[in-house]
C-alpha cells in the first residue's frame, strides 16, 4: 500500500473524520490513523496507518483479531486490551485511547480517503473497495 | 455544553493557582467563544489604568464552539489582552491546530493572570496543569522553542510561544504557534513575556460533543464537497495568500517605501508565482481546512539556509514593497528572521520601513543607527534592526514601542509618516484611493488591522472616489468577519472561494443546539464591537474620534505614482466618513457609544459604568 | 462566438445586479479581459480566473463555447 505522503499537509482532516465515522464523537485521538509532522527534520508529514499486514493477529492471546476480506478487524468484545497487538505492529498502527477499551486502527471504511483534500489516503479507499 | 468543552482555565502565575470554572450559559450565547470570550473577560477584569505590562493584566486564549469539531477549519484561537501598543483592548488570532487541541483537553478559553517568579511554560494535558520553569529556553527564538518542547513533550502537544522580542516586551511581540502562524498583533507576545511566560504546551483527548451530530455530518460534508469542486481550490493550495501581492499592486494599494507609495515597480519579484517557483518546500494546512495556505519556503542568505512559513501577503506587503526588497527570497528570510525573534510582520516591517525614511530624510543618521546604513531595500539593514528592535538597543528601543513612540522620540515631522492608527501599524493595504477601506483602518477597534473589514472591492465595485454611504458596508463588514473570529474558525473559505454564509448558519445550531439566526450572530457581534469600544471609553477620559485618525501622509499626500497617481483623499472626506459611521453606529460625534445604543444591545450595566464616569450621554 | 460568464455569490453581493451566470457573444479573437468587461467587471474586481478549470490571465484568448470562472479578489484573510 502506497500513500502519496508527498501531498500531506497535515490538516489532519483523516483523523477528525476517523473518530466521527468510527465512534459519533469529535476526537482526532479516537481515530485509526495519526497525521505525524516531520517538519523540522524533514520538511514533510508523515501518515501511520494499518497497512493489514495481519501480523497482529497471531499475536493476539485471545484470538480477536482476524482478516476478513483483506481487512484486520479487532472484536470489541473479544479483546482484554492487553496491548500485545500494539506492541506488535511494526507500523505503530494500532491507537489506544484512555476512554475506549480496545486498540483503535483503521478498518478501511475510506472516509479519509474520501475527504483528504489532496488525495493522499487514496491507497486506504482501494482497500476499502476490496473489503466492500 | 454542546459545542463547548465546558470549562474556563484560570492561571495564576503570581501564586501557582490553577482553577477550574464552569462556562456558563450566559457567556457562551452572549458572547460566543474566541474573541467574544477575551472581549468579556477584559472588559470585566481589567480594569482602567491597569499597565497591560504589569501583572494586572490578564491573557485570555480562547477558542470557540466550532473549534475542533468537523467541519472546514475549525482552527481559529484568539488572543486577548489590554494590548502594550495602543494601551486599548487588543487580540489576535492563530490557525493552525492550537485550538482543537485546546477543547480536547478540556478547556474553551484559558484566563492567564499574574506574573511567575521565574521563566516558566504552561503545562496542560487534559486535566493535569502545570506551570513549570524553563530557564534553557528563555532567550531561544520562538520556532527553535517550539521544537524543543515538543521534542520533549512529543509531537502531539501543541506548542504557543514567544520569543526574544517577547520577553524583552517589544509591544508588537507576536506568539508564534506551529512552526510559521501567529498572532502577531497587538503584542500578545509582550504580554506574555510580561508574566516571565515563554510558552503553553497543550494536548488533550477528549471529545468535544456537539447537539445534532448527523446534522453535523450532513451540512460539513456537504461544504467539504463545495470546497473540493471548487476550481479556484487549487491556486490556493498552489500560492495561499501570496497570490494577492499581483492584484494588490494592480489596483494601486500595495504599501511600498513605507506607504509613501502604493505601486511597487519592482513586484513581480514578489508575487506568488515567484514564491512557488524560486522558494517553496511543502504545502501546509490548518486543522482540517483543505486550502491549505501556509507555505512553508526555504531560504538562503550569506550562507544561511534558513526554513520558514510564509511570505503570505501581508509579510511580503509590509516587509517586501514597504522596505523595497529585491526578492521573495530576501522576504523570506527577513520572515524568518522576524518569526524566530518573535515580532509581528506587518509592525515589524512598517518600524523597519519607517526607520529607512527617517535615516533617508536625515531625521535620524549613522551615528544613530551604529553604523546601519538604513536604506531602502537593504535586507541586511533590516535585520541588523529587527534584531536591535527585538533587544530594545540602540534605535531599536525607541522603535521597540512602535512607530508612533519612534516618531516622538525622533520628531523632524516624522509622526506624519509613522503609519499606524491608536498605536498599532496599518497592515497592508494604502487606502488613499479606497474611501471605505480607510474608514475600516481608522475604526478597526484594534488599531490599523484590515481583518475586520475589507472593503477594497466596494470600493471598486461602487466608485472609488465616492465617499457617501461607504459607513454601511464597512459596519456590516465589522460584525461579520469578526463572527468568524467568536465561532473559532476560519474564515477563508467564505471570503476567498465563496463558501456561502448559509452554510455557517446551519452549523451553529446542529453544533450548539441553540436557535440563533444568522442574524442574532450579527447581533452578538455588534453587541462585541461596543464593547470593545466601550474599554476605550473607561480607559481614557480623551478616547474617541482623535483615536480614529489616519496619519497626515494619507491626506496631505497625493499618491506619486502608479495606477492612481494623484489620487488623494481630503480631511473633509475623513471627517464625512466618520460622522457618517458614528452615526449610524448610534455613537455620537465623538465616536463615543450612547447609553441608548449600550442598552439596545444588551449592555446596560456598561453603560452605566460610562454614565457614571462621566463618559458618555 | 459565444461564451459563458460565472461569478462566485461572494463576487455577486461586491456588485449587486450582477448575475451568477451571464452567456456573452464576444468578437472573435476577444481575450478575458474582453469578457469580463462586458460582463461588467472592470479590472480590480476579479482575483483568480478559470477557463474551464485551468487558470488564465487576463490576456489570454478565448474559444467558442468557453466557460470563464471569475473569483473574487483575495480579501485578505
Amino acid at each position: 500500500m502506497k500513500l502519496d505522503l508527498d501531498r500531506c499537509t497535515g490538516c489532519k482532516l483523516c483523523q477528525l473524520v476517523c473518530s466521527v465515522v468510527s465512534f459519533g464523537e469529535n476526537n482526532p485521538k479516537k481515530a485509526g490513523i495519526r497525521v505525524v509532522s516531520r517538519l523540522f527534520t524533514d520538511a514533510r508529514y508523515d501518515v501511520v496507518v494499518c497497512d493489514q499486514c495481519g501480523l497482529c493477529i497471531e499475536s493476539c492471546p485471545v484470538g480477536a483479531i482476524s482478516m476478513e476480506d483483506g481487512v484486520v478487524r479487532i472484536d470489541a468484545d473479544t479483546c482484554t486490551n492487553c496491548g500485545i497487538c500494539v506492541e506488535t505492529c511494526p507500523n505503530g498502527a494500532m491507537f489506544v485511547h484512555p476512554d475506549v477499551d480496545h486498540p483503535i486502527k483503521c478498518i478501511a471504511c475510506g472516509e479519509c480517503a474520501r475527504l483528504c483534500p489532496r488525495g493522499v489516503l487514496d491507497a486506504l479507499a482501494g482497500v476499502g473497495k476490496v473489503a466492500s | 455544553m454542546h459545542g463547548y468543552a465546558g470549562a474556563i482555565l484560570r492561571v495564576n502565575l503570581s501564586t501557582g493557582a490553577v482553577s477550574r470554572e464552569p462556562l456558563t450559559e450566559d457567556l457562551a450565547s452572549n458572547y460566543i467563544g474566541g474573541r467574544g470570550f477575551g472581549a468579556h473577560f477584559v472588559y470585566r477584569e481589567v480594569p482602567a489604568g491597569t499597565d497591560p505590562l504589569g501583572p494586572g493584566n490578564k491573557l485570555v486564549v480562547a477558542a470557540g464552539p466550532f473549534s475542533g469539531v468537523f467541519l472546514p477549519s475549525g482552527a481559529k484561537t484568539s488572543l486577548s489582552a489590554k494590548s502594550p501598543a495602543t494601551g486599548l483592548y487588543g487580540d489576535s488570532n492563530i490557525g493552525g491546530h492550537l485550538a482543537a487541541e485546546l477543547k480536547y483537553a478540556g478547556y474553551d478559553a484559558l484566563v492567564i493572570e499574574g506574573k511567575a517568579g521565574e521563566p516558566s511554560y504552561l503545562f496542560i494535558e487534559d486535566d493535569r496543569v502545570e506551570v513549570r520553569p524553563c530557564a534553557k529556553l528563555w532567550g531561544m527564538g520562538s520556532i527553535k522553542t517550539e521544537k524543543a518542547l515538543k521534542d520533549e513533550l512529543g509531537d502531539e502537544f501543541q506548542i504557543a510561544a514567544i520569543g526574544p522580542a517577547g520577553e524583552n516586551m517589544v509591544v508588537f511581540a507576536s506568539v508564534n504557534h506551529d512552526i510559521g502562524r501567529q498572532a502577531g498583533r497587538c503584542g500578545m507576545g509582550a504580554v506574555m513575556g510580561s508574566k516571565n511566560l515563554k510558552a503553553i504546551a497543550v494536548r488533550g483527548t477528549r471529545t468535544v460533543h456537539v447537539a445534532d451530530m448527523a446534522g453535523l455530518r450532513k451540512v460539513a460534508n456537504e461544504m467539504f464537497a463545495v470546497l473540493a469542486a471548487n476550481p479556484a481550490l487549487k491556486v490556493w493550495q498552489d500560492q495561499g495568500l501570496a497570490q494577492v501581492t499581483t492584484w494588490s499592486n494592480s489596483i494601486g494599494a500595495l504599501p511600498t517605501r513605507n506607504f509613501r507609495q502604493n505601486f511597487y515597480e519592482n513586484a513581480e519579484a514578489l508575487s506568488g508565482e515567484r514564491m512557488r517557483s524560486d522558494i517553496h518546500v511543502r504545502d501546509k494546512a490548518c486543522f482540517a481546512c483543505p486550502m491549505a495556505t501556509g507555505k512553508y519556503c526555504r531560504a538562503r542568505h550569506r550562507g544561511e539556509t534558513v526554513y520558514v512559513e510564509g511570505p503570505e501577503y501581508e509579510t511580503t506587503a509590509l516587509i517586501g514593497s514597504n522596505c523595497a526588497l529585491g526578492s521573495i527570497e530576501e522576504v523570506a528570510y527577513a520572515n524568518y528572521m522576524c518569526d524566530e525573534l518573535g515580532l509581528d510582520t506587518i509592525s515589524g516591517g512598517s518600524a523597519v520601513a519607517f526607520t529607512m525614511e527617517c535615516f533617508e530624510r536625515g531625521i535620524i543618521t549613522k551615528e544613530d543607527t551604529g553604523g546601519i546604513e538604513a536604506r531602502f531595500g537593504s535586507l541586511d539593514a533590516f535585520v541588523e534592526i529587527v534584531k536591535l528592535i527585538a533587544a530594545r538597543q540602540g534605535i531599536g528601543e525607541p522603535l521597540s514601542r512602535g512607530v508612533r513612540a519612534a516618531a516622538e522620540a525622533w520628531g523632524g515631522g516624522s509622526e506624519d509618516f509613522a503609519i499606524q492608527v491608536k498605536g498599532l501599524e496599518w497592515s497592508g493595504y494604502e487606502s488613499r484611493g479606497a474611501p471605505s477601506m480607510m474608514l475600516a483602518y481608522m475604526t478597526c477597534d484594534i488599531g490599523a488591522h484590515h481583518n475586520r473589514a475589507w472593503a477594497i472591492t466596494h470600493d471598486i465595485a461602487v466608485g472609488r472616489n465616492i465617499i457617501k454611504g461607504k459607513a454601511a458596508k464597512v459596519i456590516e463588514l465589522q460584525h461579520t468577519r469578526p463572527l468568524f473570529d467568536c465561532l473559532g474558525v476560519c474564515r477563508l473559505q467564505w471570503v476567498e472561494l465563496g463558501l456561502p454564509l448559509e452554510y455557517y448558519a446551519r452549523l451553529y445550531p446542529a453544533v450548539t443546539g441553540r436557535q440563533d439566526s444568522w442574524d442574532d450572530l450579527l447581533d452578538k457581534s455588534e453587541r462585541i464591537w461596543n464593547l470593545v469600544r466601550a474599554f476605550g471609553v473607561r480607559e481614557r477620559a480623551d478616547f474617541g474620534r482623535a483615536d480614529d485618525q489616519p496619519p497626515r501622509r494619507f491626506y496631505t499626500e497625493p499618491v506619486p505614482d502608479g495606477p492612481l497617481a494623484g489620487s488623494r483623499i481630503t480631511r473633509e472626506d475623513l471627517d464625512r466618513l466618520l460622522d457618517e459611521y458614528y452615526d449610524l453606529r448610534g455613537w455620537d460625534r465623538n465616536g463615543r457609544p450612547t447609553a441608548k445604543t449600550l442598552e439596545r444591545l444588551g449592555l446596560r450595566d456598561v453603560a452605566a459604568e460610562l454614565q457614571a464616569l462621566g463618559r458618555i450621554s | 462566438m459565444r461564451v459563458t460568464v460565472e461569478i462566485s455569490k461572494v463576487l455577486a453581493s461586491i456588485r449587486p445586479g450582477l448575475a451568477e451566470r451571464t452567456d456573452l457573444d464576444i468578437p472573435d479573437g476577444a481575450v478575458v479581459s474582453d469578457a469580463l468587461a462586458a460582463a461588467g467587471l472592470e479590472q480590480g474586481l476579479w482575483g483568480i480566473v478559470l477557463v474551464g478549470d485551468r487558470v488564465a490571465g487576463a490576456t489570454a484568448t478565448l474559444s467558442p463555447g468557453d466557460k470563464i470562472t471569475v473569483l473574487p479578489p483575495v480579501s485578505g484573510g
